[in-house]
C-alpha cells in the first residue's frame, strides 16, 4: 500500500511542485500518474523513494510512515521498489547479466541464487540470450527490458516506472506496458508515471492526474473520445510470458 | 533444530557467504582497476612510497647512530672507590648488595692487589708501585649499568645513592659523552616522529584525493546503485579496497626504496669503516620493520580512503 496524506513539496527555489496531494494505492493495484511535464509526476515518485522529502504531510508505505526515515533506513526502503527509468540507468561498463544482478548483490543474495534469479528475470523479458552483452549493444526497447528485469529481479512488492515508454515507438510501448500488466497480475503493485495518454486509454486502470502540483482526478481513464489518438489494443501484439 | 531455526541459520550462512563473495570480488575488481592504468597507479604509489620512506629511513639512521655512538654495557661503567678501612669481605658484601639494585647489571669487586696487578701490566709502569712503601691503590667496585633504561637523571641518582653507602669514598662516572649523544638521539627521534606525522597526513591526503577522483569517475554508477537501495557501506567498499591496495603497493615500493638506499649507504660506510679498521655492523631494515611498514602503508591507505569515500559518497544523492 502506498498512501500520500496531504503532501506538499516546496523546493528551496520556492517552486511548489506538489500541493496538498492525497491518494492511496492498494496492494496489488496497478495505477498511472499522468499530467504534463512539470505537473509534479517526477516529484511524486521522488517523494515515494525518499529522493526528496515532503515539506508537509506524510507518506505511508505498507502502513509505515516513511517521510521521517533516517539515511540508514532509506536503502532498505528503496529495496522494496523496483524502479524503471525513462533513460534505463544501466551501467554501461557491465554486462546485461551484471546489471540485472546488481539489486541481488546489494541485498546480499548468495552467489548460487543470483544466477538463477537473474536468468529467471531475463527470461520474463525475453532477453535470456543476451546476458553477456553490454547494454549499448542492445536496442532501446531491449535496454528498457533489461531495466525492467533489474527492477523485478529481487521480487519487490512495488514496481515504479517513470516515463518507461518515453523513447519507444507505440508498438514497443505496448509491449513494455504488457510486461507491467503481467507483473501486476502476479500481485506486484505497479505505478507508472506517463504522459502517453494514448497508452493510458487502452489500459483499464486508475490514473492520478496532476496539474500544476495538484491532484485533479483519480479515476479510470476517460474514454477514447477525449483522446482520439488512442487505438484499440491490437490482439496480435506480442505479449511477454510472465512466470513469477 | 527446529525447521524454522534451521532455515534461519541457512539464510544467515548464505548471507555471510554472499558478503564474503562480495568482498572477494570487490577486492579483485579494485586491483584490476588499478592495473588498467599502470602508469598513473605507479606514479601515485611512488609519491606515497617516498612519503613513507623518508621518516622510516630517518628512523633507521637514528637507530644506527644510537647503536654506533651510544653507550653499551661495556662502556657505561661507574667506579666506586672504597675507603682504605674497608676489608675484602666487607667489600664483597657491598658488591653483592649493589648487584641487587635494579639498575645494575653487574658489580665486581677489584681488591687493591688486583688493581695493582692490572696497573703494573701497563707498559712503563712495571715495578712502579713496588717502589712505593705501601700500595696506594684503593679497593674498587666496578658497576656496569643497564644502559637501555638509563637517562641522565637516573645516572645522577645512582651516583648519589652509591655515595651514601658505608665505605664508599668516591664515585666516578664519565657521563658527558653519553648525555650529549642521548640528547642528539632524542632530538633526531622527535624530528623523525614529527616528519612521520606530517608525511602520514600527506599520504592520507594523496590517497584521499585519488579516491575522490575515482568516485567522481563513477558518479553515475553510484547514483544508480543508491537508487536501487545500496547502503553507503556497500558503495564505499571498492574505494576502501582501492585505498588499501594503494597503501600496500606504496609500502612495498617504500621497502624496495629503503633497501636500495641501504645498499648504497652500506657500501659508502663500509669504505670508511675499513679505513678505521673498526668492527662495526650497520643496523638494516629487518623483516619486522618491513612488515611494520606494510602495515602502516595499508592502514594509512585505508584511513585516507575511508575519510574521502565517506565524505564524497554521502554528498552524492540521486536528484
Amino acid at each position: 500500500m502506498i498512501a500520500f496524506e496531504q503532501v506538499s513539496k516546496c523546493y528551496t527555489s520556492g517552486q511548489e511542485a506538489l500541493s496538498d496531494v492525497s491518494f492511496s494505492i492498494k496492494t496489488g493495484e496497478m495505477a498511472f500518474v499522468t499530467g504534463h511535464s512539470g505537473a509534479g509526476k517526477s516529484t511524486l515518485l521522488k517523494l515515494m523513494m525518499l529522493i526528496e522529502r515532503p515539506t508537509k504531510g506524510h507518506i505511508l508505505i505498507n502502513d509505515v510512515t516513511v517521510d521521517g526515515f533516517s539515511h540508514r533506513q532509506i536503502p532498505l526502503l528503496r529495496r522494496k521498489f523496483g524502479i524503471v527509468h525513462q533513460n534505463h540507468q544501466l551501467l554501461s561498463d557491465r554486462s546485461v547479466f551484471d546489471n540485472v544482478a546488481l539489486p541481488l548483490i546489494i541485498a546480499g543474495f548468495a552467489p548460487r541464487d543470483v544466477g538463477r534469479r537473474v536468468r529467471g528475470a531475463l527470461d520474463k523479458v525475453n532477453l535470456l540470450g543476451k546476458e553477456k552483452q553490454l547494454p549499448e549493444m542492445l536496442s532501446g526497447g531491449e535496454q528498457q527490458r533489461v531495466g525492467i528485469a533489474r527492477a523485478v529481479v529481487n521480487k519487490p512488492p512495488f514496481l515504479i516506472a517513470d516515463e518507461p515508454t518515453g523513447n519507444l515507438d507505440p508498438e514497443l510501448s505496448a509491449q513494455i506496458m504488457q510486461i507491467f500488466k503481467d507483473f501486476n497480475d502476479f500481485g506486484v503493485t505497479v505505478l507508472v508515471a506517463t504522459h502517453d495518454l494514448a497508452l493510458l486509454a487502452r489500459m483499464p486502470h486508475r490514473s492520478l492526474t496532476l496539474r500544476e502540483g495538484k491532484l485533479i482526478g483519480s479515476g479510470l481513464p476517460s474514454s477514447s473520445v477525449h483522446h482520439p489518438s488512442a487505438q484499440p489494443r491490437d490482439p496480435h501484439q506480442p505479449s511477454v510470458q510472465a512466470n513469477i | 533444530m527446529k525447521p524454522s531455526a534451521q532455515a534461519q541459520s541457512d539464510t544467515a550462512q548464505s548471507g555471510f557467504m554472499a558478503w564474503q563473495q562480495h568482498h572477494r570480488s570487490v577486492a579483485i575488481e579494485s586491483l584490476v582497476r588499478l592495473a588498467k592504468h599502470p602508469l598513473s597507479s605507479f606514479v601515485t604509489m611512488l609519491v606515497l612510497a617516498i612519503g613513507i620512506t623518508l621518516p622510516s629511513s630517518l628512523n633507521l639512521v637514528v637507530r644506527n647512530l644510537s647503536h654506533l655512538l651510544g653507550p653499551d654495557s661495556s662502556t657505561l661503567q661507574m667506579s666506586l672507590y672504597l675507603s682504605a678501612t674497608v676489608s675484602a669481605s666487607e667489600a664483597q658484601k657491598l658488591a653483592s648488595q649493589l648487584q641487587g639494585w635494579p639498575e645494575i647489571n653487574q658489580a665486581v669487586y677489584v681488591s687493591p692487589n688486583e688493581a695493582k696487578q692490572a696497573f703494573e701490566q701497563r707498559e712503563g709502569f712495571e715495578g712502579l708501585i713496588d717502589s712505593l712503601p705501601t700500595n696506594p691503590l684503593p679497593g674498587l667496585i666496578t658497576l656496569s649499568i643497564k644502559s637501555a633504561t638509563l637517562s641522565a637523571e637516573q645516572a645522577d641518582k645512582i651516583e648519589t645513592k652509591a655515595l651514601q653507602l658505608d665505605g664508599v669514598a668516591n664515585v666516578k662516572m664519565d657521563l658527558q659523552w653519553f648525555q650529549k649523544i642521548s640528547a642528539v638521539v632524542v632530538l633526531l627521534n622527535q624530528l623523525a616522529a614529527g616528519l612521520a606525522i606530517l608525511l602520514a597526513t600527506g599520504v592520507m591526503l594523496v590517497v584521499g584525493n585519488t579516491i575522490k577522483l575515482a568516485i567522481d569517475n563513477r558518479r553515475e554508477e553510484i547514483i544508480v546503485i543508491k537508487l536501487i537501495g545500496a547502503t553507503n557501506a556497500f558503495i564505499r567498499r571498492p574505494f576502501l579496497y582501492l585505498g588499501l591496495w594503494l597503501g600496500l603497493g606504496a609500502a612495498l615500493l617504500a621497502v624496495l626504496l629503503s633497501k636500495i638506499s641501504e645498499c648504497a649507504l652500506t657500501y659508502a660506510v663500509s669504505s670508511v669503516i675499513d679505513a678505521y679498521g673498526a668492527n662495526i655492523t650497520l643496523l638494516t631494515l629487518g623483516l619486522n620493520d618491513g612488515l611494520l611498514l606494510l602495515a602502516c602503508g595499508a592502514s594509512l591507505g585505508l584511513a585516507g580512503a575511508w575519510l574521502a569515500a565517506n565524505h564524497h559518497i554521502r554528498s552524492l544523492e540521486p536528484q
